[in-house]
């Protein structure tokens, strides 16, 4: 049995379908991408499993235990929020002494845990600032910090990183992951930013229109999309119509061929758009449908490819996913 | 379906759900039980016998009693017109023009705000009476009678509209005016078409507020009324004069008329409120115009002289032996006749004004909090919403009235409280509730909503997170609150003139009985003691919000 389950859960809000019978698993330790599109309803599955909003149905069990209507001050876990929530008038340790203090536990022992915690997030030497007088990634650290202080149980992120600068995004991604491994507390973080999804995520949920499409590891999400939506949604995808079928295919797995060679299509390049280490052809098909082939760039050069070049492509079988449905 | 779980989840404990249920009985056998009790006077008549409509035909054919329907309209829309003309140009004075000594014209503006409607009324007398300063130089004025209660009311409502006008110009977006400019469109045109499309709300809504407040003041008229008779008046004279309570009951309801239209007009106003000021507005950058700024200072000169007179009339009155005939400076008016209500009603006023600011401020926040920041209790929040919006279409008179009604009851268990300073403190708490409300609401709703469900996380009880984030957070606004029920309760004359009691007079109510009984001096000379404890207050205040604004500046 996982560690936490979600068991046939469905939530309204007034005539609006947020959740729609979602059922899922996670496990002790692992690290949880809720993936999706705003108002995919998974941030309000992350409030259900928080005890902030109640489920109009389903059940949500917490290491075997009914937590369903749990509220959530009984559950014992931490968050942080997209806006962060810090108190802006206590400073950084005022934050996370918070809840601290409401245990009975020695002064001391409270002090050098906040110190232990605020010297994982590395800002014991900003414990005294307020908020206001921080970097944003540093209140972000400030409100993790905050959120493991009490030794939860498990951890959500609500969107933790979509108020930061690119570059600091990518930074605390990994800060994130190594906070967590060293804890090794269950995480269930709600994004709608794929490429933070693949590469923190032990497994990735991908959420659409209340429901789940797809759980994997990011691998399997990436590679074997089991919706065409998730397809889509993740990385780029070409689709295409064969014997009834929707196929798909990325465009980094399709192959050069030579004309003389084994080919399975021919297609016209319309432009080519230089991405560094990848150019990336816009081509066009017989059918006239569009096409996109990624390239390394050097090849690109090699073979001298530019408008009306003419292409002849393998689309390797391991690579292709086949629908039932018709796009 | 509202958002409403089915599910058994509680995210309040059953001590927040007590609170709020409390406040909301207390609120209401304070409120709804007096309004029902002095509606229901209205409607019986002496005997206790069903009436119907009958008291309020009996007064409408009663000429002596229905003229004071039409006087009563009659002065509120000449000193609203008055009010609303001069505010306005007093308040774009302050905003829209360059001229010197802006802070000064500022405060001086709010002079009124510090002394009951008795005291602007004693300061006209003292101005244009009989005896009055202008009048020895020639300036004859019929003071009693309508235009002594129109010119006292424009002292009274002239500040209220200021200071809406100020706060609605202060916020101008200058890139409007920059359009304007750019497309060379003249200073009137861009007047007509610009400012004033923007005020249109804060025009009908200051209107609203000038009328309700002449419409329903007692202090001036029971000053300067003279022979003029007006409905505050009346209900006075039917209630504490005839005993004719039922009577009483139908010109009280008559007392709310302007605030049921205003109820209206402002439901219709408030719909599409300004908004207009975005992250994007600039501020407004104001060009050179002599003629213009010439204007404007010799306007608000005037105005501030006027009240500057007004209070310097008080001192002159206060200060010397016998006014205006022995011009000697002495201190002896302020050992006040006990008869009148002596020293002791001055130390009741601050003891009423203070435990009315202290219970307000607490009651009005945490009843903010209960309907800003608990989750569920929809019931209970709808009622509240609607309990909230009632005090400020409620005038003092009818506050104080409906208590009479309601709790001098021999039946009723509260009985006890009539006549002692509680009764005084709830009825100035919900006199002026509205207002400290809405500063509440507003900056509770600043917050960010995920404080309370951070706190939850962590098994913080509510109150402590009240206690140690919200509450802290909204410290300016707390300290508003406290002063404006402090300076109020000091001022008010018309909740508490049917609730005082021989044993708990207040220093208002001596006013007017020292005035009445002919120690006019003396009248003046409490006046100054109240004005001076307000303005003590108000520097306290901005004092404090000063430090408060600076340690903010740190965290916010």
């Amino acid at each position: 049995m996982s560690f936490m389950e979600i068991r046939d859960i469905t939530k309204r809000f007034d005539r609006q379908t947020a959740l729609d019978g979602v059922s899922l698993g996670i496990e002790r330790g692992e690290l949880v991408c809720i993936l999706g599109p705003s108002g995919c309803g998974k941030t309000t599955l992350l409030r259900i499993i928080a005890g902030l909003e109640a489920a109009d149905s389903g059940q949500v069990l917490i290491n075997g235990k009914d937590c369903t209507y749990l509220p959530a001050a009984k559950r014992n876990f931490g968050i942080v929020f997209q806006s962060y929530a810090l108190f802006p008038n206590m400073t950084v340790m005022g934050n996370v002494l918070f809840g601290l203090r409401q245990k009975n536990l020695p002064k001391d022992e409270i002090t050098a845990r906040a110190a232990e915690v605020l010297r994982l997030v590395d800002l014991l030497d900003h414990k005294n600032k307020y908020p206001r007088q921080l970097s944003g990634g540093q209140q972000q650290r400030t409100a993790l910090a905050r959120a493991i202080a009490l030794s939860p149980d498990y951890l959500l992120l609500d969107e933790p990183l979509s108020a930061l600068d690119a570059k600091v995004r990518v930074k605390l991604r990994g800060e994130i992951c190594r906070i967590q491994r060293v804890l090794g507390v269950t995480t269930v973080m709600v994004t709608h930013d794929q490429e933070e999804a693949l590469t923190m995520a032990d497994r990735i949920i991908v959420m659409n229109n209340a429901v789940v499409e797809q759980i994997g590891t990011p691998r399997e999400i990436y590679n074997r999309p089991a919706t065409p939506f998730v397809a889509d949604f993740i990385g780029t995808m070409n689709f295409y119509r064969q014997n009834g079928e929707t196929r798909a295919i990325r465009p980094e797995n399709i192959g050069l061929a030579e004309r003389s060679g084994a080919y399975d299509v021919m297609a016209r390049v319309k432009s080519l758009e230089f991405k560094g280490p990848l150019t990336r052809i816009h081509g066009t098909l017989p059918d006239l449908d569009e096409i996109l082939v990624d390239v390394p760039s050097e090849t690109a050069e090699e073979l001298r490819l530019h408008e009306d070049s003419t292409l002849f492509l393998r689309l390797p079988s391991e690579h292709l996913v086949t629908y039932p449905a018709v796009m | 379906m509202r958002g409403k779980p089915a599910g058994k989840l509680k995210r309040r404990g059953p001590a927040q759900t007590i609170t709020f249920a409390g406040m909301l009985a207390v609120f209401t056998v304070a409120l709804v039980f007096p309004l029902f009790a002095l509606f229901s006077k209205a409607f019986f008549d002496k005997s206790g016998a069903f009436a119907g409509l009958g008291n309020y035909f009996k007064y409408f054919q009663t000429p002596s009693l229905s003229v004071s329907v039409w006087n009563t309209m009659d002065i509120s829309l000449v000193s609203t017109v008055f009010s609303v003309v001069f505010g306005f140009l007093y308040a774009y004075a302050l905003t829209r023009t360059r001229i010197p000594l802006k802070p000064l014209f500022r405060y001086t503006a709010l002079i009124p705000i510090f002394m009951p409607t008795i005291v602007h009324a004693l300061g006209l007398v003292y101005l244009f009476g009989k005896q009055g300063a202008f009048t020895a130089l020639g300036w004859q004025v019929e003071l009693y009678g309508r235009l002594g209660i129109i010119l006292s009311e424009v002292v009274f409502t002239f500040p209220q509209a200021f200071l809406m006008f100020f706060v609605a110009l202060e916020f101008a977006d200058g890139r409007l005016y920059e359009a304007a400019d750019s497309m060379g469109v003249s200073a009137f045109r861009r007047f007509t078409r610009v400012t004033v499309p923007e005020l249109r709300y804060t025009i009908v809504n200051v209107f609203f507020v000038c009328f309700t407040l002449a419409f329903t003041d007692f202090g001036a008229p029971k000053v300067l009324g003279g022979s003029y008779s007006v409905l505050a008046t009346d209900i006075y004279k039917q209630v504490a004069g005839q005993f004719n309570m039922n009577m009483g009951a139908v010109v009280g309801t008559l007392l709310l008329i302007p605030a049921v239209l205003s109820f209206a007009a402002g439901r219709l106003a408030s719909g599409k409120n300004s908004g207009t000021m975005s992250a994007k507005s600039t501020a407004l950058n104001v060009k050179k115009s002599r003629p213009r700024d010439a204007f404007f200072f010799a306007l608000c000169s005037f105005v501030t002289l006027s009240f500057l007179a007004l209070v310097a009339s008080l001192l002159m009155g206060a200060l010397t032996s016998y006014y205006p005939y022995d011009m000697s400076l002495t201190l002896k008016h302020f050992a006040f006749n006990p008869s009148t209500g002596g020293i002791g009603s001055y130390f009741n006023s601050l003891e009423m004004s203070l435990l009315t600011a202290a219970f307000g401020t607490v009651f009005v926040f945490v009843y903010a909090y209960m309907t800003e920041k608990t989750e569920g209790l929809w019931a209970l929040k709808k009622y509240g919403g609607f309990l909230s919006s009632l005090p400020i279409a409620l005038p003092g008179m009818v506050i104080g009235l409906s208590f009479i009604f309601f709790f001098n009851s021999k039946a009723n268990p509260l009985n006890f409280i009539y006549g002692t300073v509680a009764i005084l403190v709830i009825s100035n708490i919900l006199h002026y509730f509205s207002v400290p409300y809405i500063t509440a609401t507003g900056a509770l709703k600043k917050l960010d909503k995920e404080f309370e469900s951070v706190a939850e996380s962590m098994n913080v009880p509510r109150w402590k997170s009240f206690l140690q984030v919200s509450a802290p957070l909204s410290l300016s606004a707390i300290l508003e609150i406290f002063m404006y029920l402090f300076v109020n309760s000091m001022v008010t004359v018309s909740a508490v003139v049917f609730l005082y009691s021989a044993r708990f007079k207040v220093a208002s109510i001596a006013i007017s009985h020292m005035e009445e009984s002919g120690d006019v001096a003396q009248a003046a000379a409490m006046s100054l003691l109240i004005l001076s404890v307000n303005v003590l207050a108000r520097l306290l205040y901005e004092t404090a919000a000063r430090l408060i604004n600076k340690k903010e500046k740190i965290y916010e």
